[in-house]
């Protein structure tokens, strides 16, 4: 335990020096976000650049996507010769501040990234409702993904192009695998094979799998099997059902009671992800996005199976989207440009670092993992849910769940039906609240 | 007769007035060179207070329309358990950090001030923790206080200590941020200290030994004196300090996916400021609990100021 203590440590201090350089880039693209704005603000009325091209501003938040999103837009400003893009990224940290000022006093950005805030933006008339122009230009929705297409739908007008999505799948670690002489994860495992395979992997140096306690991968992938639901189609939480309870006691179960995961006063020392890639865990249930991670630290140890079943198979998802802004001065080139990152040819220039999401436009994402079964990702969006959405002030309601779930992680005898009962009784006083 | 009295009256009125214009000339510069300051403080400063102030009587989702609410958000607040959390939580962040940081800030001071050799290699090493990144200083005090492999508990289990779970217990994790803090803080309130305690002139320190005083009495009765303007000019300012932390405990404690028990027991203030107004979306209730932040440090700034007669001593 010691031994891999000490790797723990060293692996920590890399992430905090690779931190410190992302704080570097920030701060950089941070001041060419300043001149960006004092830009904008000089003439805010429709933009034309020299040449008498339309210029329209882009904006999105992943430094590491940069590579794909140039490519895009120089695809298409070759495309045709009216429109120019300027693109900008606004680090994460200050991108949603900066849409919530920017976009209301028309200072803001023409096309931008969304993600499952859309419903905030919408509901504040920010988006353009592109049902029309798509309709027109003959952009076919059913070939992207319907939990992502969903997310950016409101009473059936479209206000967003599904640009990724997110794949979920258990990753376990092959060499404790062999180690200690148990059968891989299949396809069609259920939570007791998951459970037997947990046990049999947990010595004194590693546990069996990590149960995480953060929503998209963790215990949702749990209570979406169980065929459990946050929320109903109204949007009101519905959080202390019968199947999301029995999802939290078998995470619980596996921390307290088999003793096959850390526990979740262990998770707040040693992240999740370090256990897995150091080889405190033998298995975790991640995204497509840490399949990078994973693979870079363990190489070809690192391997994909589906997630467990228990009723049904069942996964998270989520998937961003390009908007136009309402008051953008240059809808007609913002969403010229919008459904040309529709495209099959533009959803696969951008596919290095998120699974595009049009149908069939991830071969090359395929590629980068020739020794994982990367498809198993892509597959589970068939069968996953979008992240619950909560009718009225989302982000303090899911607060609240996300509260219950912390306490009941570092409690060894939680009530779980008791505190799921009352998480759902304010959450549903705080979703009614104006 | 008049007439005789007319232009020396006239006179007289003319140089006056020449003296007002040239007055109102004066004014006019003065004007014109604090208008830089003025501006800004009105932009940057009371504006945006005002602005705030009249925010905690609406609600407002930063998107969408104002709605005046009255004091709905001031009394939402009362009701709610974090906001009592945070005032808790400010408060004994406030009383321990700064009593301790001010004392061991004088006693490394002191002892940088008896002229030791390399004393500007001290005073450099003692500053350092001040011009870290905050960010940075939380991320590898987490490494630190590690229950299992930080050092800290290494060390305590060296000489047979108990070993918290500094990082994830609630008992704990306020002493680990005062830790944190004081750490931080030792340097900057260090040097200020040392720069007033050069100004003391040494002939005082000699005639009181040639009277007879010693050590003791000497820095009680010559050193805290004339120390005392330094001394409250830091009390106050590092109360005002404590009582605005949030970066060390976002960066420490604040992760996305996190809260509960852990978060109940270190968020401050203005960290409940921060999560209502950018992760909740709540500008009105975020500038109501801005406005009882304000109103708490100014109470207790006044009071500070009301009782500096009584032991800061001006020369």
């Amino acid at each position: 335990m010691k031994r891999k203590a000490k790797e723990l440590l060293t692996l920590s201090m890399a992430a905090m020096l690779a931190l410190s350089g992302c704080g570097g880039a920030a701060g950089e693209s941070d001041t060419s976000e300043k001149a960006e704005k004092t830009e904008a603000t000089e003439d805010n009325a429709a933009k034309k650049s020299s040449d008498g091209k339309t210029v329209i501003n882009f904006y999105y938040w992943d430094e590491g996507q940069k590579e794909g999103m140039d490519e895009l837009v120089s695809l298409f400003e070759a495309s045709q010769d009216e429109v120019v893009v300027e693109s900008t990224i606004v680090p994460w940290g200050e991108y949603w501040t900066k849409l919530q000022t920017a976009l209301p006093t028309g200072t803001g950005p023409d096309v931008f990234w969304m993600n499952m805030y859309a419903p905030d933006y919408i509901n504040a008339d920010l988006l353009l409702d592109l049902t029309d122009d798509l309709d027109a230009a003959g952009v076919d929705m059913s070939k992207y993904p319907e939990s992502v297409t969903s997310m950016y739908v409101k009473d059936d007008k479209i206000y967003g192009v599904p640009k990724d999505y997110d794949g979920m799948a258990l990753y376990y670690n092959k060499a404790i695998f062999d180690e200690m002489n148990v059968e891989y994860p299949q396809a069609g495992w259920t939570w007791d094979d998951l459970l037997q395979a947990a046990q049999k992997l947990t010595n004194e140096s590693h546990y069996g799998i990590v149960a995480r306690s953060d929503g998209n991968t963790g215990y949702q992938n749990f209570a979406f099997q169980n065929d459990g639901s946050f929320v109903d189609a109204d949007g009101m939480p519905t959080v202390n059902g019968k199947e999301i309870t029995e999802a939290l006691q078998f995470e619980h179960d596996l921390m307290y009671k088999y003793k096959v995961a850390p526990t979740g006063t262990e998770l707040l020392e040693f992240a999740a992800d370090d256990m897995f890639i150091s080889g405190q865990a033998a298995m975790i249930t991640s995204g497509s996005w840490s399949i990078q991670t994973y693979v870079d630290a363990l190489g070809a140890d690192c391997q994909i199976a589906e997630l467990p079943e228990k009723v049904k198979q069942g996964a998270t998802t989520h998937g961003l989207a390009y908007c136009v802004a309402s008051n953008s001065s240059n809808k007609e080139a913002a969403v010229k440009f919008v459904e040309f990152a529709a495209t099959k040819e533009a959803q696969e220039v951008t596919a290095k670092a998120a699974i595009p999401a049009y149908e069939g436009a991830a071969e090359s994402w395929l590629t980068l993992y020739p020794e994982q079964d990367v498809q198993i990702l892509l597959d589970s969006v068939d069968y996953a849910s979008p992240n619950p959405y909560y009718a009225n002030h989302h982000s303090e309601a899911a607060q609240v769940l996300t509260d219950t779930i912390s306490a009941i992680w570092v409690d060894e005898n939680a009530d779980i039906q008791a505190m799921l009962d009352e998480a759902q009784e304010k959450m549903t006083e705080t979703v009614n609240k104006e | 007769m008049g007439r005789f009295k007319l232009r020396p009256i006239l006179l007289k009125v003319g140089e006056e007035k020449m003296k007002q214009k040239k007055i109102k000339q004066e004014w006019l510069w003065a004007y014109v060179f604090i208008a830089p300051m003025v501006i800004g403080t009105l932009i940057f400063g009371i504006i945006p207070i005002l602005y705030s102030a009249a925010l905690s009587l609406m609600r407002w989702d930063g998107l969408g329309e104002k709605a005046f609410i009255g004091l709905s958000n001031f009394i939402n607040l009362m009701k709610e358990d974090k906001f009592r959390y945070e005032i808790r939580n400010t408060l004994v962040y406030t009383v321990a950090v700064v009593p301790v940081t001010l004392l061991l800030s004088l006693g490394v001071a002191n002892l940088l001030n008896k002229g030791l050799k390399a004393t500007g290699f001290f005073r450099v090493i003692y500053f350092l923790p001040n011009i870290v990144m905050p960010v940075a200083v939380a991320m590898v005090w987490r490494f630190l206080l590690n229950s299992k492999v930080g050092l800290v508990n290494i060390f305590l289990k060296a000489i047979h200590l108990p070993t918290p779970g500094w990082i994830s217990d609630p008992k704990y994790i306020m002493a680990a941020l005062v830790i944190i803090s004081v750490w931080s803080g030792v340097g900057y309130n260090a040097v200020i200290i040392l720069a007033g305690l050069q100004g003391i002139s040494l002939s005082l320190y000699e005639s009181a030994r040639l009277d007879g005083a010693g050590n003791i009495q000497t820095f009680w009765k010559i050193t805290v004196p004339l120390l005392s303007p330094t001394l409250f000019f830091l009390l106050t300012m590092s109360i005002m300090n404590s009582m605005r932390v949030f970066d060390i405990i976002y960066t420490f404690i604040g992760k996305a996916d996190q809260g509960g028990p852990i978060i109940d027991s270190s968020r401050t203030l203005v960290f409940g400021i921060y999560e209502q107004a950018f992760k909740f979306l709540n500008m009105g209730n975020a500038s109501a609990e801005a406005m009882v932040l304000f109103a708490m440090i100014a109470i207790i700034t006044i009071i500070q100021f009301k009782f500096q007669d009584k032991w800061v001593f001006y020369d």
